[in-house]
């Protein structure tokens, strides 16, 4: 299952335009630079790059089905690979891995061997394991995987600009939503 | 004349990164990079932190490069019209991306000759896809025009951001370029080496006045304004905020190549956009 969807992740990211990606690096480290000035707490600041990526996120998974052509997973375990080996690549062109699954195949842990996103940055002390600076990321997954009907949380465990070796993203998987008929139709 | 408004602007970048939380362009923040291409990268990075006449193409750390006895004229030049000079930096770019192949293995090579066509004449980087960077702009100007208590803040913010951006990513950009001569040569830069990195299309048309002071760009197909929809019953018609970083970065951009200026846009009709720089001095 991994090797299909690596070189589905490969095939769909040669198609898909692309861009410089220090533009987005820079762009995001002004953005973040600006969040905390506005905001005098830290825990804010996360709290609003993660309400950003929830907005992102419900609008990127339309482009991903689009692009992806990628039908329903049959369970979680599926969906986290598809998330690391084509999601992360077609968006980020970066690879990522899935481990540290629990007994009840619910959560796993998401590694991010090369963020774009970390590029140039360097965090002060008083910063580190505070400031979660890729937290959009944990909002872009929740966002996308709420509207293909799953209820997830995201948190980062382990980030590189913390002096960490990996970036680690921890995803729990807290339920999996139901249709509603819509109002007017029962 | 340049000089000495050049390496003040680089002192302030490298004092900048040790105080706050910022994208700083050197070697220690490149050592902190997973980047793949660092082995690659960190040489140029490093020649960041030297004077401003180190950035000159006689001093480039790159082995390969074939232009040592160019100035900026032949490079616009090469740019214009893809004479031997332009196929010799397409020959040099296409050869250190041979480098870098034997670190990213053989499912790379499709992409890298993509990347090298598709920016010739810029240093190697990284991609993404545009339309992961096209999200991040549209909530990016949400949370911002949210976040100010008007409009004309949120336009400063925006516009003050732009310029941190264009200010840093043109100093990526121009590594393998010889400093500017004459204002004109840093207004075509923009114009076509700049736009293509961030639009993928060169501005479409260049004007100036006779004095050469104020320059009007336009951009009739403006790539952050293609996605926008209409709604007649909208009370806001407004999508100046979209193209208010714009201005920003092309401030940025000309403040680093040592022109303080000022920037206006007008947007005519659907994504046709005029930006109109006037140099202070």
């Amino acid at each position: 299952m991994s090797k299909k969807y690596d070189k589905l992740g490969n095939d769909v990211f040669n198609k898909v335009e692309k861009i410089n990606s220090e533009l987005f690096t820079l762009t995001y480290g002004a953005l973040v630079t600006q969040l905390i000035k506005d905001y005098e707490d830290i825990e804010q600041v996360n709290i609003k790059l993660e309400q950003m990526g929830y907005n992102i996120g419900i609008r990127l998974i339309e482009e991903f089905l689009a692009k992806s052509g990628i039908g329903r997973c049959s369970d979680f375990i599926e969906t986290a690979e598809v998330i690391a080996k084509v999601g992360f690549k077609m968006f980020l062109g970066v690879n990522a891995h899935v481990g540290d699954w629990d007994a009840n195949r619910k959560e796993f842990h998401l590694t991010i061997e090369d963020n774009p996103l970390i590029d140039f940055v360097e965090l002060p002390d008083q910063y580190k394991h505070k400031l979660y600076y890729s937290n959009i990321l944990c909002g872009v997954m929740r966002g996308a995987l709420e509207m293909v009907q799953m209820k997830v949380k995201c948190t980062f465990v382990k980030c590189t600009l913390s002096d960490d070796s990996t970036s680690e993203i921890k995803v729990v998987l807290e339920e999996v939503l139901s249709d509603m008929i819509p109002v007017g139709y029962d | 004349m340049s000089d000495p408004l050049s390496n003040p602007t680089i002192n302030t970048t490298n004092v900048g990164g040790q105080t706050t939380t910022q994208n700083t362009i050197g070697g220690v923040g490149g050592g902190k990079s997973n980047s793949v291409g660092t082995p690659y990268t960190t040489p140029l990075q490093t020649s960041a932190y030297t004077t401003a006449n180190s950035l000159s193409a006689t001093n480039s750390p790159i082995p390969n490069h074939h232009m040592i006895n160019s100035n900026s004229s032949n490079n616009l030049s090469g740019m214009v019209t893809p004479g031997g000079a332009g196929l010799q930096q397409q020959q040099s770019s296409i050869t250190s991306s041979t480098n870098n192949l034997g670190l990213l293995g053989q499912q790379q090579p499709q992409q890298q000759q993509q990347q090298t066509l598709l920016q010739p004449f810029t240093t190697q980087s990284r991609l993404i896809s545009a339309s992961c960077f096209e999200f991040f702009y549209i909530e990016m100007i949400d949370c911002i025009m949210k976040s100010s208590s008007d409009k004309q803040q949120a336009h400063k913010k925006l516009d003050k951001l732009g310029f941190k951006v264009g200010h840093r990513l043109v100093e990526r950009l121009s590594l393998d370029t010889a400093l500017f001569p004459e204002l004109l040569d840093a207004v075509k830069f923009i114009c076509k080496v700049f736009w293509t990195t961030v639009f993928k299309k060169t501005i479409d048309g260049l004007k100036t006045n006779h004095k050469g002071g104020v320059f009007v760009l336009t951009d009739s197909k403006f790539q952050w304004l293609q996605h926008l929809s209409f709604d007649s019953s909208a009370s806001n018609k407004d999508c100046s905020e979209y193209v208010q970083f714009t201005a920003g970065l092309i401030k940025g951009a000309m403040s680093n190549f040592g022109f303080k200026c000022i920037v206006t846009f007008d947007i005519q009709q659907v994504s046709t956009c005029v930006f109109t720089i006037k140099i202070e001095s």
